[in-house]
């Protein structure tokens, strides 16, 4: 059978809002919402195995779900924060486009559907962040309800600038894939939590209540913050809960989007590698490709178990591809050898801590700030500026290269039960400034997916909350030169952001509880 | 830190012959505290190195030892009135130390399968923040540090409940750290581990039905 091939929904889209693909699409997603939750290919049930919680359950007066020793096993097992967040969710999104096909087979489609992907980056498009025409059509062309806006009669909650197609919701910032794709190693080679973890996350065993994110990782930025663009900040839209997320048939194509950024990553350079080597996660050494085995359901129903090592190539055993996985940045290539030693350099740094705020920080919707006193690095860091400082550049790149120091500003221990506003960070921000005349301070964003799970203790959440790595260090070259940055103070400030309409509303509060700088 | 474990370990295995139930109160939470070092501080090197990173490579080492203070001070505290109670109500002498591994390890097989069990294994992954430097610092390494005992206790006790009801044999001790071991750094599979458990405990019950003094 040839490779079928994932197409971009915004080509499609441009057909016609009804493209076969979208229709068939449409029809098997109110297929699969018939059948009953505790049919694995059930809509509900596909959507349990990413998370469940009865509380927040749209459907739960909708029939029975699978016995405990089923939702056990099968559901709430999405892999978030982890470096297990992008194999787990390509098998994931493997088994139900099987699921899916075979549901378009049995209502007449065709035999070859795929699924589509959002690219809401695509910088070439101006349409590019709207929500794609088919998941806004309140009917199907036979005037039927679109499941694709209304499943089972209950409308799919999302913000209303998204469902009123409004390009606005989802800022450029939240869709800039230069951080994630500019990353050189797929995971850190140590159990590190703060600095650079990588395109593909922090080293975990398995990890469903994700807490640290590198922000410029690729599951935050764009998969947490597009959750969150969607679901919105003032609704509890489906998308900005992991229980609820997968109900919502666009987080199929965000996240078969997230899985094409893996594809574009990988093919970049030969040094884009996937994770080999063993790394000790508290006590135990875990391989990212063989350690843990992830259990499924395939289209006929029965059980299935998979490693990642089993998805690093789309083509197998899924026989897919995508229609575009060029890299939308130039990328300067590297001689092998430096690339793969500095990359293998780079992943084993552990950060020397060199600051952190006296106080926890409450955010209810208003700005804040926290002052920071830092120290000349003393430890490892200091060690590794003397090491790169003490032969002539060129020399030392040619036997052993150390890579340039980093700085990172680590916030820590952002719990909340209930809000999950989004709030941007900026360095050193004048008190009282216009943001947007300082954009050069911004440091990155805070998308709280997963929040009030992470902030919960049970027995899948120690309640850590969530906790955010952001590489500052031409941040911190560019205040520099404007002599905007003190070696002895550092100020962090708290930008609630403003909805599509209009100034940030008030809110429960998030708590953060530390803020710190790291130097590596 | 595994220097301490072992050291302790070393002094346990060198006081094996002792029968504890004839010692006083003191002696048995002198022991009881020996017994935490050897089993407990091996569990604790990541925690040890989590507090160490987060804090100003000046005082790490300050840090860490802040940690074990308030870490150990859960222990000692728990210590005290199980070591009385163990001298008053003479559990050495009413209870054969087979049999009291044998219940101790029942009790352990129930709460490996019980609902609460899971939510106490995750607890003991909470962090904390800590203060950069000064009086705060200090506090929030000790919080830290008793943050942890308390978690850990909570997930442990049944083992440590194992030794303290088998007059701190040392054989039980061995199985108790084995055990914590694996609850630690393996998957878990509490339905297997709690049928493992039980199979122990029975080979310790008939023991201590048909080779007691």
């Amino acid at each position: 059978m040839p490779v079928l091939i994932r197409r971009d929904v915004w080509k499609l889209s441009a057909i016609s809002t009804w493209e076969p693909t979208l229709l068939w699409y449409a029809k098997a997603v109110g297929e699969m919402s018939t059948r009953p939750a505790t049919d694995p290919t059930s809509w509900r049930f596909q959507a349990g195995v990413h998370g469940y919680s009865k509380s927040t359950d749209p459907f739960a007066a909708a029939g029975p779900i699978p016995k405990k020793a089923v939702t056990d096993k099968f559901w709430t097992q999405c892999q978030h924060g982890s470096w297990f967040f992008l194999p787990w969710h390509r098998m994931y999104l493997g088994f139900f486009e099987q699921i899916v096909r075979a549901a378009v087979v049995k209502l007449g489609g065709p035999a070859d559907w795929t699924l589509p992907y959002w690219n809401y980056s695509d910088t070439s498009n101006p349409k590019a962040r709207i929500l794609p025409p088919a998941f806004r059509e309140p009917k199907l062309p036979d005037g039927s309800p679109n499941p694709l806006f209304v499943m089972s009669g209950v409308n799919i909650l999302r913000a209303p600038a998204i469902n009123g197609g409004n390009a606005a919701a989802i800022p450029d910032r939240d869709v800039d894939i230069s951080g994630c794709l500019g990353k050189t190693f797929f995971s850190p080679s140590t159990d590190i939590t703060v600095g650079d973890l990588g395109f593909g996350g922090p080293a975990t065993a398995a990890n469903h209540d994700g807490h640290f994110f590198g922000v410029r990782s690729v599951e935050s930025g764009p998969h947490n913050a597009i959750h969150m663009d969607v679901g919105g900040d003032q609704t509890l839209g489906w998308m900005t809960d992991p229980d609820t997320a997968a109900l919502d048939p666009i987080f199929w194509l965000h996240h078969a989007n997230i899985d094409r950024l893996w594809a574009v990553w990988s093919r970049m350079s030969t040094s884009h590698t996937d994770p080999s080597v063993p790394v000790n996660v508290a006590g135990r050494g875990i391989t990212w490709g063989t350690s843990i085995k992830f259990s499924f359901h395939d289209a006929t129903g029965k059980k299935v178990t998979m490693t990642p090592s089993k998805v690093t190539d789309t083509r197998t055993p899924f026989n897919y591809d995508y229609d575009d996985t060029a890299s939308p940045l130039p990328m300067a290539k590297p001689a092998k050898a430096t690339a793969a030693v500095m990359n293998q350099a780079m992943s084993a740094q552990r950060p020397e801590m060199i600051g952190a705020s006296g106080k926890k920080l409450t955010l209810t919707g208003s700005p804040q700030s926290a002052a920071i006193a830092i120290q000349t690095p003393t430890g490892p860091a200091k060690a590794k500026a003397a090491k790169a400082g003490k032969a002539p550049k060129a020399a030392a790149a040619a036997v052993q290269p150390v890579p340039e120091g980093r700085t990172y500003l680590h916030v820590e221990n952002v719990t909340s039960r209930t809000a999950h506003n989004t709030y941007e960070v900026y360095v050193n921000l004048p008190e009282n400034a216009d943001a947007a005349a300082y954009k050069e301070h911004y440091a990155g964003a805070l998308h709280l997916f997963g929040i009030a799970r992470a902030s919960t203790r049970s027995a899948r959440s120690a309640g850590n909350g969530l906790s955010f790595s952001m590489d500052i260090t031409e941040l911190v070259d560019r205040l520099r030169q404007e002599n905007a940055w003190d070696d002895k103070n550092v100020r962090v400030t708290f930008l609630p952001r403003a909805g599509v309409e209009g100034a940030a509303a008030e809110h429960e509060p998030i708590r953060i509880g530390r803020i710190s700088i790291y130097r590596a | 830190m595994l220097a301490a474990s072992m050291a302790a370990w070393l002094a346990l295995a060198a006081r094996a012959g002792v029968h504890m139930h004839s010692a006083g109160a003191a002696a048995n939470w002198r022991h009881w505290m020996l017994m935490v070092a050897a089993m407990m501080l091996p569990l604790q090197v990541d925690k040890i190195r989590l507090t160490a990173e987060r804090s100003l490579w000046s005082r790490r080492h300050r840090a860490a030892l802040e940690y074990l203070v308030g870490y150990l001070s859960v222990w000692a505290a728990l210590g005290a009135p199980l070591s009385l109670a163990f001298t008053l109500l003479h559990i050495g002498h009413r209870v054969d130390w087979r049999l009291g591994t044998a219940m101790g390890l029942v009790i352990t097989a129930a709460w490996l399968v019980s609902p609460w069990k899971r939510v106490a294994a995750r607890m003991c992954h909470r962090t904390a923040p800590l203060s950069a430097a000064g009086w705060e610092a200090d506090r929030d390494c000790i919080c830290f540090g008793w943050l942890s005992g308390s978690t850990c206790a909570l997930n442990c006790w049944p083992l440590m409940l194992v030794c303290w009801l088998s007059s701190h044999s040392f054989i039980a001790m061995l199985f108790s750290f084995v055990l914590s071991w694996i609850d630690r750094h393996f998957p878990p599979d509490y339905a297997r581990n709690a049928a493992a458990v039980v199979v122990l405990a029975l080979s310790f019950g008939l023991a201590g039905v048909f080779f007691q003094n």
